[in-house]
C-alpha cells in the first residue's frame, strides 16, 4: 500500500513542516536559535486542550485563540528573557552563546511549569470530527484531511504575510543581510517581536494538531525541536520553502521507513539522509551559500 | 547638528574607540579618514544605534541619542550606508527602495523621492524590477545610497562607498555626493582611499587606532605631508 504510505507520510509532514516553519522564521529575522521552541509548541496545545475542557470550546474556536495565546507567550518571553541581551550585546560570539543558554534555561522552566500545571498524563485533543473519505483504494480520515488542510492555510496566510505586507517585505529583508537591515532601522524590537508572536502561533498549530493525533503532555516538545532542527538544515537554515518541503519530506521519510523498514529504527533513516543532504550540499537543500 | 565628545565603544575587551570628540555642522560634507581597523565603521554604527558606546556623550540637533535603537535613529533623520552595501540580493531594486522609506508615512512625498532618487541614479530606473543582487558592484553602491536617501535623511553616514569600484565610478560618486550635499543634506564620509573624500570635504578628521589624530579643511588634509604619505600613496586618483 504504497500510496496509503504516502497519504500518512503527508499528513505527519504537514505537522512537521509547521513546526519548522516557526523555528525557522525566528532563526531567519533574529539569527537566533531557540531552544525554548518545543516547549512553546507544547503549552500551545495545552492552550488549546484548556480552552477546549475549561470553557468547553470546540476545536475550530479553541485554536485560534489558543494561537493568539501563544503568540503573546512568546513575545512575552522575548522581551523578558531574550531582547535584554541582545540590546547589550555587540553581535559577538559571547552574545549568541548567552541567548542559547537563555532559551535552553527556558525550556526546562517552561516544561517544569507544565508539569506542575497540567501534570504528566498524556491527554488528547478531540477535534470532534470523524468519518473516513476513500481517495481510490487510500483511506484517509477526515481527521487527517482536515490536518492537511489547516496546514495548506497556514502556510497561504504566511506567504500572504511574507508576500503582500509591509511588515513581511522588512522580514524578508532581514532574513537576507543582517547588516544592511540594521543600516536602515529594520532590526527594531517591534518586527522582532512580530516574529515571535508568528512563531508562538505556528508552534500553537503544530503542537494543537499532534495533540489530536498523538497526545498533549508536558514532555512532547523535545521531539517536534528536534525535528524542527533536521529540517531546517535539511531544507536550509532560514527558509521558508525549505521549511514546508524538510518537513513533508522527513514526514514521508519516516513513515516510509516505519512502514517497509523497521518502524524501531525509522529514525535513523532520517539523519542517513540528513547527513547526506549535509556532504553534498552543506547549505541544505534551498539553502544558498553566502 | 552632530556633537560627539569622549566617545569610547569596545568589542567585548578590544576597544576600538578611545574618546572620540567631532562635531558636524548642518549642511556640512565630514570627512573622517583612517586606515583599515581604525575604527571608522564602529563610529559610524555607534552613531546610527547599531553599536552601544562604552561611554561618551551622542547629541543629534541637541539631542542625546545614545541608547536609542537604529530603528529610532532611523526615524529621528540619520541615515547609513553600510561598508561592502548590504543591498538585499533576492528583493528588486524597487523593493530595497521601498524598505529605506519603512518608517515615513508621507506617502505623497515618498513616491516624489523616489522620483528624484531614480533621476540622480537613472541606472536603477532601468532596473527597477531586478534582484539587487543582479547588479554590478558600483550599481549596488548606488542603491544602497538611494535606499538611505529614501528615508529623507538629513544626515547620510556613507562606510567607505568607493570600496572596490572602479576609478571611474569613484569620481561619479563623488560628484553624486557632492551634489545631495548641495541638495541640502548633512554628510559624513568614512574612507581609507583619502583622495576624492578629501577633495569634497569641507573638513575632515584622521583616524589612527581609536583616536581623532589630526583635523583641519579637506585642502590642509590634502596638502599634509604625514596625512599625504600615509593615506594618499599612489597616483590613483580615488
Ligand atoms: N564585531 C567585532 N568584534 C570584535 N572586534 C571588532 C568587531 N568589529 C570590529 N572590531 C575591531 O575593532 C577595531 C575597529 O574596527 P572597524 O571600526 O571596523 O575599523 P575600520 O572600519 O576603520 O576598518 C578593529 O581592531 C577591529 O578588529
Ligand atoms: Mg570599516
Amino acid at each position: 500500500m504504497l500510496a496509503q504510505q504516502v497519504v500518512n507520510g503527508i499528513v505527519l509532514g504537514s505537522i512537521y513542516a509547521l513546526s519548522a516553519l516557526g523555528f525557522t522564521l525566528i532563526f531567519g529575522a533574529a539569527r537566533l536559535v531557540n531552544f525554548a521552541y518545543g516547549e512553546i509548541l507544547m503549552l500551545g496545545a495545552f492552550f488549546t486542550l484548556t480552552l477546549m475542557s475549561a470553557l468547553g470550546l470546540p476545536f475550530f474556536a479553541a485554536l485560534p485563540a489558543g494561537m493568539a495565546a501563544t503568540a503573546l507567550l512568546s513575545v512575552i518571553l522575548f522581551y523578558l528573557t531574550i531582547r535584554p541581551l541582545t540590546r547589550k550585546s555587540y553581535t559577538s560570539l559571547q552574545g549568541e552563546l548567552q541567548v542559547i543558554l537563555v532559551t535552553l534555561g527556558l525550556l526546562y522552566v517552561l516544561r517544569e511549569s507544565a508539569f506542575i500545571i497540567w501534570g504528566s498524563a498524556p491527554r488528547k485533543i478531540e477535534m470532534g470530527i470523524s468519518g473516513i473519505v476513500m481517495l481510490g483504494d487510500v483511506v484517509l480520515t477526515r481527521q487527517r484531511l482536515v490536518v492537511i488542510l489547516i496546514m495548506a492555510i497556514m502556510v497561504t496566510a504566511l506567504y500572504l504575510m511574507l508576500y503582500r505586507t509591509r511588515i513581511g517585505k522588512a522580514l524578508r529583508a532581514i532574513a537576507q543581510n543582517r547588516e544592511g537591515a540594521a543600516a536602515i532601522g529594520l532590526d527594531g524590537d517591534r518586527i522582532i517581536a512580530f516574529v515571535f508572536a508568528v512563531s508562538g502561533a505556528l508552534a500553537c498549530v503544530a503542537g494543537s494538531l499532534l495533540g489530536t493525533l498523538y497526545a498533549v503532555e508536558p514532555a512532547m516538545g523535545g521531539a517536534p525541536l528536534l525535528k524542527a532542527f533536521v529540517i531546517v538544515i535539511f531544507g536550509g537554515l532560514g527558509s521558508v520553502p525549505g521549511a514546508i518541503a524538510g518537513g513533508l519530506l522527513l514526514g514521508l521519510i519516516e513513515t516510509l521507513a516505519g512502514a517497509y523498514i523497521s518502524f524501531a529504527f525509522k529514525d535513523i533513516f532520517t539523519f542517513l539522509l540528513l547527513i547526506a543532504v549535509l556532504l553534498l550540499r552543506p547549505a541544505g537543500l534551498f539553502g544558498r551559500t553566502r | 547638528m552632530l556633537e560627539i565628545r569622549d566617545l569610547e565603544a569596545a568589542y567585548g575587551p578590544i576597544v576600538a574607540l578611545h574618546g572620540v570628540n567631532l562635531t558636524i555642522a548642518e549642511g556640512e560634507a565630514i570627512t573622517v579618514i583612517g586606515a583599515n581597523g581604525a575604527g571608522k565603521s564602529t563610529l559610524l554604527k555607534t552613531i546610527c544605534g547599531i553599536l552601544k558606546p562604552r561611554s561618551g556623550e551622542i547629541r543629534f540637533e541637541g539631542k542625546p541619542t545614545i541608547g536609542l535603537s537604529s530603528a529610532r535613529m532611523v526615524q529621528s533623520g540619520v541615515a547609513l550606508v553600510p561598508e561592502g552595501r548590504h543591498v538585499f540580493p533576492q528583493l528588486t531594486v524597487r523593493e530595497n527602495l521601498d524598505l529605506g522609506a519603512y518608517y515615513r508615512r508621507d506617502h505623497a512625498a515618498v513616491r516624489a523621492d523616489l522620483e528624484a532618487a531614480l533621476d540622480t541614479f537613472p541606472i536603477l530606473r532601468e532596473r527597477l524590477s531586478q534582484p539587487g543582487g543582479s547588479l554590478s558592484g558600483g550599481q549596488q553602491q548606488m542603491l544602497a545610497i538611494a535606499r538611505a536617501m529614501m528615508s529623507r535623511p538629513r544626515l547620510l553616514m556613507l562606510d567607505e562607498p568607493s570600496l572596490g569600484l572602479a576609478p571611474a565610478i569613484v569620481q561619479q560618486l563623488g560628484r553624486i555626493i557632492q551634489e545631495l550635499n548641495r541638495g541640502g543634506a548633512t554628510i559624513l564620509l568614512v574612507e581609507q582611499n583619502a583622495r576624492m573624500a578629501l577633495r569634497l570635504a569641507h573638513r575632515a578628521y584622521v583616524l589612527a587606532t581609536g583616536r581623532v589624530t589630526r583635523t583641519g579643511t579637506g585642502q590642509e588634509l590634502l596638502d599634509d605631508p604625514a596625512v599625504k604619505a600615509s593615506y594618499l600613496g599612489g597616483h590613483s586618483g580615488t
